[in-house]
């Protein structure tokens, strides 16, 4: 099960170390880069392959921990760099780094003092219980430092927290804190483990530093998915919208930017989909400024009163796509423009996102069935008394 | 309007190649015009109008465009440069998201530094009663259709500055939630 755990924290790491590459041009995104990376290699120390390449390489079963563990040291050390710089706390650089340099030279002194001496350890290079040696330093200098950085950050990070508002933010900062919380019980389980003798607080470190190891991947790598996400929800309201732009780019095709496209292939396109969104709502508003030429106040009137039935919600979207299919059929017939064009143009957002909104509300009636019954009623009728 | 201005010989400039054979190229350099207007921080088209007025060093006025339809000028937007300021004109029935769109393409006309031929003679007409000049306009062009270079590349450009701003929008940070987002590289791509 702990090998299972690993294997899918190996591949988490990994591909999240890759996805977010592009945090390196970013000074401010490093500390974060370099906490992910760490982490992948620390994971990947403790794989069983590595540990027998690593071991047919060294010739030493331990050089794999000295390796997670100084990997480790680094993880916490970026941690706090980002914390700091998120809580907007000044910690001196000279006391992050050098306490950082001092604990890892002093774990990999003690470790090749220790192996080149000969010295007997217990598996995960854990030292003997009832004896003292140099060990016992690279274990207290290692647990202790964690345990100042990891409180100092999580701390920090908690600050953090309380001075944002958006979730979009707030998240990947709650998944530090929560991984902070379970790395805070694993040293403390090290501590048992190590210096306790209590073999059991092994496994129990293996689980508990998974919410770390998955809070910190996931953190780090949130930025990652938010285009992603922000992506998938304007391909969602662009297609949304697809059926009443199409209607209207190919009544006056010269208001389209790009040639339209199949609805097929334009669901199938998801690349650029914000641009796309954007050129919907203006193509359709062009569309729409267009169209209201050719409406009459007698068809206005006339629709007004179908639409008087529907739920309250309803009516003044449908009264819009009603109109609107109206003058595309009047349109196509090559009926002349009104005489004395309406005003119905107006109704609409201030700025994007209120705009989609009462767009989409447009766009969910334009299928429906009563819009169109309504609108071929009123086209006909206007038809009708055209060829009179 | 200014002696100098109201002395001042009419002329026209030809139009500016685009660069239609390279596409690539193209959309490369609207992208970089639009990522130096929809900069970080609140975006207001007002704001940029004022940005653009100061870069130009003469006014830019927004007024409404009051154009029947039995003009037959089909335009919802247009941009008449004279010798003193810039005049954008703007369509003022359709939604607040639309006028600024149609803002913004004028102004992209003139951060892709266009020029036209020809005043359309639909134009001449309806501007006689304006307040604006004929023969004092240096530069006429109308968001009507996007047959020609300068049309896309201006649409484009009001496309790009929006679609940016919609997307820092979507992520709805205030200033401490903007400042840790950028450390975190939630506002990557802004």
């Amino acid at each position: 099960m702990t090998d299972l755990i690993q294997t899918v924290l190996l591949y988490l790491c990994w591909i999240v170390v890759i996805v977010r590459v592009t945090a390196l041009r970013s000074r401010n995104q490093r500390p974060l880069w370099f906490a992910l990376l760490m982490l992948a290699l620390g994971i990947t120390m403790l794989q069983k392959d590595t540990n027998a390449v690593i071991r047919d390489i060294t010739g030493d079963p331990n050089f794999q921990y000295l390796v997670s563990s100084v990997m480790a040291v680094g993880v916490a050390a970026t941690l706090l760099t980002f914390a700091a710089r998120a809580a907007e706390v000044r910690i001196s650089p000279w006391l992050r780094w050098i306490s950082c340099g001092v604990t890892v030279f002093v774990m990999i002194t003690s470790y090749v003092v220790f192996t080149a001496g000969g010295g007997q350890a217990r598996p995960h290079f854990f030292p003997v219980p009832g004896t003292l040696s140099i060990l016992d330093l690279y274990w207290v200098v290692y647990l202790v430092y964690l345990g100042i950085a990891t409180v100092v950050t999580l701390v920090l990070l908690l600050r953090a927290f309380g001075r944002v508002r958006s979730w979009l933010v707030r998240t990947p900062v709650l998944l530090l804190v929560i991984g902070s919380v379970g790395f805070t019980v694993f040293i403390g389980s090290r501590f048992v483990a190590v210096f306790g003798g209590v073999e059991s607080a092994v496994a129990f470190g293996t689980y508990v530093s998974s919410p770390h190891t998955i809070g910190v991947s996931l953190g780090c790598s949130i930025a990652a998915f938010v285009p992603l996400l922000l992506g998938w929800s304007a391909w969602r309201n662009a297609n949304a919208l697809y059926p009443l732009w199409k209607s209207l780019v190919t009544a006056v095709p010269h208001i389209a930017l790009y040639p339209p496209r199949a609805r097929v292939v334009d669901a199938l396109l998801p690349q650029n989909s914000q641009l796309r969104l954007h050129r919907r709502l203006v193509e359709i508003r062009d569309g729409m400024l267009i169209m209201n030429d050719w409406v009459q106040p007698a068809d206005l009137a006339q629709i007004e009163v179908f639409v008087s039935d529907v739920s309250p919600d309803l009516m003044t979207p449908m009264t819009t796509a009603c109109w609107l299919k109206v003058a595309i059929a009047v349109h196509a017939a090559g009926l002349p423009m009104a005489t004395d064009p309406l005003d119905l143009v107006r109704e609409g957002g201030t700025d994007g996102e209120s705009e989609l909104t009462w767009l989409r509300s447009v766009a969910a009636v334009w299928t429906d069935p009563r819009t169109d019954r309504f609108a071929t009623t009123v086209s006909e009728t206007r038809l009708a008394a055209h060829r009179m | 309007m200014t002696d100098s201005a109201v002395r001042a010989p009419f002329h026209r400039c030809p139009p500016v190649p685009t660069d239609g054979a390279d596409p690539v190229r193209r959309q490369r350099r609207l992208r970089a015009v639009a990522a130096r207007y929809a900069t970080a921080g609140p975006f207001s088209v007002d704001a940029l109008c004022r940005v653009i007025s100061a870069q130009r060093g003469r006014p830019l006025h927004v007024h409404p465009l009051n154009v029947p339809p039995s003009a037959g000028l089909n335009a919802c937007g247009m941009w008449i440069a004279t010798d003193v300021a810039d005049h954008v004109f703007v369509e003022h029935r359709t939604s607040r998201f639309h006028q600024e769109h149609i803002i913004l393409h004028e102004i992209g006309h003139m951060l892709c530094d266009h020029v036209t031929e020809d005043l359309p003679s639909a134009l001449t007409d309806a501007l006689r009663a304006g307040e604006v000049d004929t023969g004092l306009a240096r530069q006429v062009l109308a968001r009507t259709s996007y047959t020609t270079g300068q049309e896309q590349d201006a649409e484009l450009v009001a496309s790009l500055i929006l679609e940016r701003v919609a997307r820092r929008h979507a992520r709805a940070l205030d200033d401490a939630d903007s400042r840790l987002g950028t450390i975190l590289g939630i506002n990557d791509g802004d």
